[in-house]
């Protein structure tokens, strides 16, 4: 498929973003005051929101986006839209309240780190639920979403509060995270890049049973859209470069750098894993190959 | 409404495509292009159409394949549209509620009014039945000719979708799959019809027949042709000599 920037952008910004109000639901952000409440809500919330904003430039009718919000019963990507504005209307709530009350609300906040979740979920259920891309198509894709989202939220959290207080008693919880979310990641790399889709040129044109299936002249001359979008094969001769950066940058730097004690490092942690997370993001729309092109004279 | 018809009409009107008579000419491609660019939605486009690296919107392509065993080749032609799916994909997972299957028949159709251009419903498409229109981005696809096959302005041999009305081999059938005794599901009956990649768990209702086996391809018949292809060198020289060589490569 290919790796739309507007589509990287969006799933892996606003994951941060949600991974970020996922831990400040269950309160366990440093809030000094309420400038520090603030100034948290406006991280996570611009985030997530730019990441939305990212994912309508992808559109060709932006201006009817609020249509997607219909269709929740069946399509996960309406429901990641209606869960996105739930979550941002909720940690609203729940950030005023607290400003206002100068407590902050058990109940509020529980709501707001569960529908955090619940938003990561249907993000990666777009993709996780089309057949069509075998890859996608597997049970583990929305815990990477998810393992990826709460690793992210705490890198930010321990960098914002070394730069306040110097200091960050999450370090310990942030490296288990870590190491959950690179083994997921190493797991579903292995067993979802093994899933072999049961399709092939044989299959799709139902001439099988008659002997092997190539194509031999294509519709047309130039690239259609089709192949355009969904026939995108550069990036597999980089593969594996790609996915070393991926995983350094996103897992291995930030375990090594939060037990450095490197003030500055620690503070530029979120930077450095959210390369690696776009990197990761980019191979996984780059990596997956779409049923479509077995009429294209693919063979996957 | 993307949630698909809970309680189905059993009409379900689609295309049998029979693989053995389709010579791969495109008019039905061309015919598809013309009547749908002038039909209700925005025209189907056409981006840089006469320059390099042309590109636009058709419901209808023309793919050809080449279908080999150790001792024999083919070719296929084969033409591939919305297979109007039973179950389809590409309806559930609309944002919007754009894209839907009608109840009475069962065609599936995009409302371009509503359609913000997303794309999710080509990714959830396993056979690259539609496509986005380059100038309107709204998505487009082959609607059956919903505006042909009802209308009665149309004399009655034209109430057919326009790829079926022009094909000039009679290579696609239109009609009433649901109905069991229809023209169309008996020449499915009869012939072996199938559907693509069934393990996409879609139903199309759309059937292909498969070609018949050709005589010329059997192994044995092969076999004792082939030396002589192999050794013919032209016994006259000059022009007929060369034409002579060439045509027995071809053959
Ligand atoms: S062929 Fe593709 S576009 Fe047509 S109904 Fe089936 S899944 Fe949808
Ligand atoms: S491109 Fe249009 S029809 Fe297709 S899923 Fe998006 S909104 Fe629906
Ligand atoms: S018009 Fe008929 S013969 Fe020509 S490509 Fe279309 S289906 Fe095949």
């Amino acid at each position: 498929m290919r790796p739309a920037w507007s589509i990287i952008v969006f799933t892996s910004l606003s994951g941060l973003g949600l991974g970020m109000l996922f831990w400040f639901g269950l309160g366990m952000v440093v809030i000094e005051d309420p400038r520090d409440l603030i100034l948290f809500v406006i991280l996570g919330l611009s985030a997530v929101s730019i990441g939305l904003m990212s994912s309508l430039l992808h559109l060709g009718h932006p201006e009817r986006a609020w249509r997607a919000l219909s269709q929740w019963r069946s399509s996960w990507l309406s429901r990641e839209g209606v869960c996105a504005v739930a979550t941002i209307a909720l940690t609203l709530v729940y950030a005023a309240v607290w400003y206002l009350d100068g407590e902050r609300s058990l109940v509020l906040g529980l709501v707001v780190s569960v529908l955090s979740l619940v938003t990561v979920w249907t993000t990666a259920m777009i993709y996780g639920s089309l057949r069509t891309v075998a890859r996608w198509y597997h049970p583990l894709t929305p815990w990477v979403y998810l393992a990826l989202s709460a690793c992210g939220g705490l890198v930010v959290i321990v960098a914002w509060e070394q730069s306040l207080l110097g200091e960050s008693g999450l370090i310990e919880l942030a490296t288990v995270a870590l190491l959950i979310a690179l083994a997921v990641k190493a797991i579903w790399w292995k067993r979802a890049g093994r899933q072999q889709s049961s399709s092939t040129p044989e299959t799709a044109t139902g001439l099988g049973s008659m002997g092997q299936v190539d194509l031999l002249m294509a519709p047309h001359t130039e690239e259609n859209w089709l192949q355009h979008e969904m026939g995108f094969v550069v990036a597999r001769r980089h593969v594996n470069r790609l996915s070393q950066i991926a995983f350094g940058l996103a897992f291995i730097v930030p375990m090594i750098a939060l037990w450095s004690g490197i003030a500055w490092l620690i503070i530029s942690l979120p930077i450095i894993h959210f390369v690696g997370i776009l990197t990761e993001r980019w191979l996984f729309f780059a990596e997956a190959k779409h049923a479509v092109t077995l009429y294209y004279g693919e063979r996957h | 409404m993307t949630m698909l018809p809970e309680n189905p009409s059993a009409k379900k009107l689609g295309l049998v495509i029979d693989l053995d008579i389709c010579v791969g000419c495109h008019a039905c491609v061309v015919n598809c292009k013309e009547w749908n660019t002038g039909s209700e939605g925005a025209p189907l486009s056409d981006v840089n159409a006469y320059g390099a690296q042309q590109t636009g919107a058709w419901l209808n392509r023309i793919h050809t394949f080449e279908v080999t065993t150790d001792s024999t080749a083919q070719v296929v032609h084969f033409p591939k549209s919305c297979l109007h799916c039973t179950d389809a994909p590409c309806v559930t997972v609309c944002p919007t509620g754009a894209s839907y299957k009608r109840v009475e028949d069962g065609i599936v159709l995009v409302n371009e009014d509503h359609c913000i251009g997303c794309g999710l419903c080509a990714w959830a498409c396993p056979y690259g039945a539609r496509e986005m229109d380059p100038v309107e981005q709204v998505m487009k696809k082959c609607t059956l000719c919903v505006d042909r096959i009802y209308n009665e302005n149309l004399p009655e041999e034209d109430r057919v979708p326009a790829c079926v009305r022009t094909c000039p081999t009679g290579a696609r059938a239109f009609g009433d799959l649901g109905d069991p005794d229809s023209d169309v599901s008996q020449l499915v009956r009869e012939r072996g019809g199938f559907d693509l990649m069934p393990e996409q768990q879609t139903s199309p209702v759309n059937k292909y027949l498969p070609p018949r086996e050709k005589r010329h391809l059997i192994a044995s018949d092969r076999a004792s042709t082939e030396p002589e292809a192999n050794s013919s060198k032209p016994d006259v020289e000059g022009f007929w000599g060369w034409v002579d060589s060439a045509l027995a490569k071809l053959s």
